[in-house]
């Protein structure tokens, strides 16, 4: 990727205004569920018995409301936003390392080793993922921990074919016949020359892999096997107002309004990322 | 080209990946730290082993897995850690017809909805029509299965009062129109999108131009030229959509309630119930290999350039 | 005689990025059984000419002027330009692989046509689809028509191709570089197929090319193009012998003869980019005989003796200024 391809992204990027404002809200989001809960009057799991399960706005300073057991609704779920969001941040880096080095290497190297390398990559691809992850929660039992690292095992794959393609086109470029010609080792050139080129494709697939990892948790902890009460996720929050969403169904829109934002703005932004470095005809 | 040789190369390509999906299942399960009756009240150490030995859990692994397989091969997925009364196969049988049924009612209101409105959108391109459409599909793949089956639930069920959100009579529509309608959303809107592209791609292909100036009328050519080309992604992503179903059906079947085999595997899971989760997941595996299967044997009918050697 | 197809004052205009006029004001006749050729290079303009004529232009593309095709106006009027395709114009591309649908049969493919031109039954349209492959001289035209595009190879396309632009029985065939993607040994087969058809079936031809050696046997009349525009334009023997524009008779004389020695001739310089705009004589920059009045001012298409060329200084009879 030369100098002038990333401005001429940037400037693409800069000037589509709904993508700008994705990525506005995503960083107001993140700082909203770093700082918020502290600067809010309420703890997570603060009971404030005089008012359980009371709508938004009513007096008491809930702004968004409470659950069942009187803990407010906004500081829960910027937690369980800082939760998940966390979780999913961690996995798409072990994804990012994983992927990218396994895919730099079988695109640079070809031959042999990329063949395996591939074809080990095209057989877990084939697994069903969700179910693995399950079985992984069963076995290593229950909590972010595990979440993380069944997320991780999973997620990279993608990230590795994507840079395996990108590696194997690299290749051919002059740079890298002078790096060679220069004496380079593999390793000196994979890391040097090829992942810092291959950087574009990169940052989009983790943009577009993080709302998958956000879903993937708040899958699991939607269904009980993923972060486990008291701690919040977007996902037993969730769980938790479907089944009170016939008397308060402010306990499911908070979480699920928040979840969907965060998705959307992660998924728009990835698109939109992409369609910048790449133009096709969208 | 759909041939004898193609299917059978097909098959046997994919009994490796089912014996593998056994083999990690087993290994994965094996490895576990504790063991099934961990969580049981405290028992005495005897009753503990004489439990372990009767089912065989004190047997070296290769042993436990040898006796598995030839269990599955005889449709025997073993008991049930947790449902004593039953075996893992008995549960199965019983969940499968329930999820079957959901999740192929599922995929095909997905194709019925996905196909006709992404074509739509690509025909209409640029224009109000195919704008509101993309929106939609947009906002469908950012809503997850968890979040919208509540919400249609909520719509659907309390609010309007037209539907059932629980319970299930087999045979009664009603019974199954939240669930299936909750799975397919997210669905639609993934198919309407890959559809919509990939017939704006075909559209600029030189020979749909070469139809036209035949003096083919334009249904014609959209119809029998554009679209069975077009239709090969939808049909590639089969195996993916059939992933994302299974898992979406764990959800619906433990919101709505509906007796399936998801709902049984996700009491597993938190029962740490080993052997349903271990048959669950084998015959979830079967059916998406299967499925991957049925979709390259459609993408190959539908391509006659596929599953013809080429010399490299 | 009324013309075939008659194009009066036809521009091609592309939007975009930015803005190209790809025709600049095209006169073009075709008269029944006659067999016109269009020569250029890239970039002229000339493939643009007969997607403009058909309404197959590209969804940026704009056509205006006038364009007649046994005196209905095609231009502005889809419905029009829908009718003549297939039925009054036939259309034979370059890339004959373009022109296959690769997921039906040749023989589907063929009899769909002649069903949607004359309302055949299944049968009836079956059996013209085998004759039609018959007549473009392709073998075992029954095994052929179960085949399917990608089993067949280059030249075999490219008569499959020329039967499907014949099904629906045009009366005026075009044909756009049929034999530029095709190996040498197979060009003179085409070219000869293409002459025989249009005699046999009562068609007038329309060829695009950049070679002149396929117009020298084939055409009846040529029209030379440059930078968007008609140059000149007179019966074949004429035009091949005196040249009166000098681009003409530049492109004549790169064409390298058995027995030459020495360089090969070349014109000057490059043609001009679609889209540059231009101020006087367009080939002024590499004309050998240019002057001050050609840069000044834009030669129009004037008539002459054995038909028209847009110079202000055309050859002589002699071949000199």
């Amino acid at each position: 990727m030369t100098g002038s391809l990333w401005r001429e992204a940037r400037d693409a990027l800069l000037h589509d205004r709904l993508a700008m404002t994705c990525a506005v809200l995503l960083v107001l989001l993140a700082l909203s569920a770093i700082a918020g809960p502290s600067l809010l009057d309420y703890r997570e799991d603060q009971i404030d018995w005089s008012h359980v399960a009371a709508p938004p706005f009513e007096a008491g300073g809930h702004w968004l409301g409470t659950d069942r057991l009187g803990r407010d609704l906004l500081v829960r779920t910027l937690y369980g936003l800082r939760v998940s969001l966390g979780i999913a941040l961690a996995a798409t880096l072990v994804s990012l390392v994983i992927g990218v080095s396994w895919g730099a290497t079988a695109g640079y190297c070809r031959g042999r080793v990329d063949a395996l390398a591939m074809r080990f990559v095209d057989v877990l691809y084939a697994l069903p993922q969700v179910f693995f992850v399950i079985i992984l929660t069963v076995v290593f039992g229950r909590g972010p921990l595990t979440i993380l690292a069944a997320i991780g095992a999973f997620g990279w794959l993608t990230m590795a074919r994507i840079v395996r393609g990108q590696a194997l086109a690299l290749r051919e470029r002059d740079f890298i016949e002078a790096a060679v010609v220069g004496g380079a080792g593999t390793a000196r050139i994979i890391t040097r020359h090829v992942v810092p080129n291959l950087l574009g494709p990169v940052i989009v697939y983790a943009t577009l892999g993080l709302p998958q990892a956000i879903l993937v948790e708040s899958f699991l902890s939607f269904l009980g096997i993923g972060v486990q009460e008291p701690l919040a996720s977007l996902g037993n929050l969730i769980a938790d107002g479907a089944a009170e969403m016939e008397t308060a169904p402010w306990m499911l829109a908070v979480p699920a309004a928040c979840l969907v934002l965060v998705v959307f703005c992660f998924n728009f932004l990835g698109d939109s990322l992409r369609d910048a470095l790449d133009p096709g005809d969208r | 080209m759909v041939t004898i040789a193609f299917v059978l190369r097909r098959l046997l390509g994919a009994i490796p990946t089912l014996a593998l999906v056994v083999a990690l299942a087993f290994l994965l399960m094996r490895l576990a730290p504790g063991g099934p009756f961990d969580e049981e009240q405290a028992l005495p150490p005897e009753i503990r082993a004489n439990l372990e030995a009767a089912y065989g859990l004190d047997l070296p692994m290769h042993v436990q897995f040898g006796r598995y397989v030839r269990g599955l091969l005889q449709g025997d997925f073993g008991p049930s850690f947790k449902f004593r009364d039953f075996t893992v196969g008995e549960l199965i049988a019983s969940g499968l017809p329930v999820s079957l049924a959901l999740g192929v009612a599922a995929m095909l209101l997905a194709l019925a909805l996905g196909v006709p409105a992404g074509s739509l959108a690509a025909l209409a391109r640029g224009q109000a029509l195919d704008r509101t459409v993309m929106a939609f599909a947009v906002a469908g793949i950012s809503i997850p299965v968890f979040v919208v089956a509540p919400l249609l639930a909520l719509v659907f069920g309390v609010w309007l009062g037209w539907l059932p959100v629980a319970g299930w009579e087999p045979g009664r529509i009603s019974d199954m129109a939240l669930p299936v309608a909750a799975l397919a959303l997210p669905l639609v809107a993934f198919i309407a999108r890959l559809m919509r592209g990939s017939l704006l791609e075909v559209l600029r292909a030189p020979w749909i131009r070469a139809a036209r100036a035949r003096g083919l009328p334009e249904r014609t050519v959209i119809l029998r030229h554009a679209l069975p080309a077009a239709l090969l992604p939808v049909v590639s992503y089969a195996g993916p959509a059939a992933a994302s179903v299974l898992a979406g059906s764990l959800v619906v079947e433990t919101l709505f309630g509906l007796p399936g085999m998801g709902r049984h595997l996700v009491q597993g899971a938190l029962n740490r119930d080993y052997t349903l989760v271990m048959g669950m997941v084998i015959v979830y595996a079967a059916l998406m290999i299967a499925l991957n299967l049925a979709a390259d044997l459609a993408y190959a009918w539908l391509d006659p350039r596929i599953g013809v050697e080429r010399r490299r | 005689m009324s013309a075939l197809l008659e194009a009066r004052g036809l521009t091609v205009d592309f939007s975009g990025r930015q803005a190209i006029r790809a025709v600049d004001g095209v006169d073009l006749t075709v008269a029944p059984r006659e067999r016109l050729a269009v020569v250029g290079e890239s970039g002229s303009g000339k493939s643009q000419l007969l997607l403009a004529c058909t309404g197959l232009l590209a969804a940026n593309g704009r056509a205006a002027g006038s364009v007649r095709f046994a005196g209905r106006e095609l231009l502005g009027d889809p419905r029009a330009a829908a009718a003549v395709r297939g039925r009054g114009i036939g259309f034979v591309f370059q890339d004959a692989s373009g022109s296959l649908t690769p997921h039906r049969g040749i023989g589907d493919q063929l009899a769909e046509v002649a069903m949607s031109a004359s309302a055949l039954t299944r049968r009836s349209a079956r059996d013209e689809a085998l004759a039609m492959l018959a007549r473009v001289h392709l073998p075992d035209a029954g095994a052929l028509a179960a085949r399917y595009p990608h089993e067949l190879s280059g030249g075999m396309r490219q008569r499959v191709a020329i039967a499907l632009a014949l099904m629906a029985r045009p009366r005026l065939l075009f044909a756009d570089e049929p034999t530029t993607a095709l190996d040498v040994t197979v060009q003179a087969g085409v070219l000869a197929l293409l002459a025989r058809l249009c005699d046999e079936l009562d068609m007038a031809l329309l060829i695009v090319t950049h070679d002149l050696g396929v117009v020298a046997a084939l055409a009846d009349r040529i029209a030379v193009m440059y930078a968007g525009r008609v140059v000149e334009e007179a019966a074949a023997t004429a035009l091949l012998s005196r040249p009166r524009h000098p681009y003409t008779a530049g492109l004549l004389a790169s064409v390298p003869r058995l027995g030459d020695r020495g360089e090969l001739a070349t014109i000057p310089g490059a043609p001009p980019v679609p889209g540059e705009s231009f101020r006087g004589c367009r080939f002024e920059p590499r004309c050998p005989n240019r002057a001050e009045r050609c840069s000044a001012f834009d030669p129009a298409l004037a008539r002459i003796a054995v038909g028209h060329v847009a110079c202000h200084f055309p050859l002589t009879v002699d071949g000199s200024q």
